[in-house]
């Protein structure tokens, strides 16, 4: 299993998915991929972060509501140090 | 020596400066990274600060790779004198260095979870810090298995 701890992800909700962290109070966009900063990752789901209201959360998004994760793995920069 | 930062991670402060940044102080997209944000149904804004962010996030990665890379070469040289880091490598994804040395002509690879780095340059463990050079010791003198 791929470490995606401290990786920024676009995921694909179920509807389901959706219903549910809005009924947990997060106010979630109407668009189908939504991105996350993932805290940690499990074998039940991914640990991602929130921020409600000036107040910051650590939510658990269960695998079952996740269609797809894309992970934002980014670019590769070089840099030359005199030895 | 090169150092090579492959990939970045969504580090909090650096996404709290993205976050921060007027918008118009943002690099602006190339017209693929603008048909990458459409397809992955982000906002250009949010891929624009999200890019900020990574490289802001890639500064600190480098700077601790710099620090790391300059105590190796040091104990490399009272290893073998002839020894040198062509290459130091963090691929972020699998929170791994990988380091090219080079021993009177031969090439030799070194890899080392990013974690006992992170253990030894930031939380300054010496024990960490032994570890990681009778690693080193072990792979240059050949007494790996």
């Amino acid at each position: 299993m791929i470490d995606l701890k401290d990786q920024s992800v676009t995921v694909h909700l179920s509807d389901e998915g959706r219903r549910v962290l809005k009924q947990a109070g997060w106010d979630a966009p109407d668009t189908p991929p939504v991105r996350f900063e993932v805290q940690d990752g499990s074998e039940q789901g991914l640990w991602v972060r929130l921020e409600t209201a000036g107040r910051r959360h650590i939510v658990m998004i269960r695998w079952d509501f996740i269609l797809a994760v894309i992970v934002d793995v980014g670019e590769i920069r070089t840099e030359d140090l005199v030895h | 020596m090169e150092i090579v930062i492959e990939g970045w991670r969504s580090g909090s402060e650096e996404r709290k400066e993205a976050a921060s940044v007027p918008a118009g102080e943002l690099i602006p997209l190339t017209d693929e990274q603008k048909s990458v944000a459409k397809k992955m149904g982000i906002s250009e804004e949010d891929y624009a600060r999200s890019a900020y962010a990574g490289k802001r996030n890639q500064d600190r990665l480098i700077n601790k790779t710099r620090r790391f890379a300059g105590i190796l070469e040091e104990r490399l040289r009272e290893i073998s004198e002839g020894a040198r880091i062509d290459r130091i490598r963090l691929v972020t994804i699998d929170h791994e260095y990988r380091i090219e040395i080079t021993l009177n002509g031969r090439k030799l690879f070194f890899r080392l979870p990013e974690e006992m780095v992170d253990d030894f340059i930031e939380g300054g463990s010496a024990e960490i810090g032994r570890q990681i050079m009778d690693r080193l010791e072990t792979v240059v003198t050949g007494r790996a298995a």
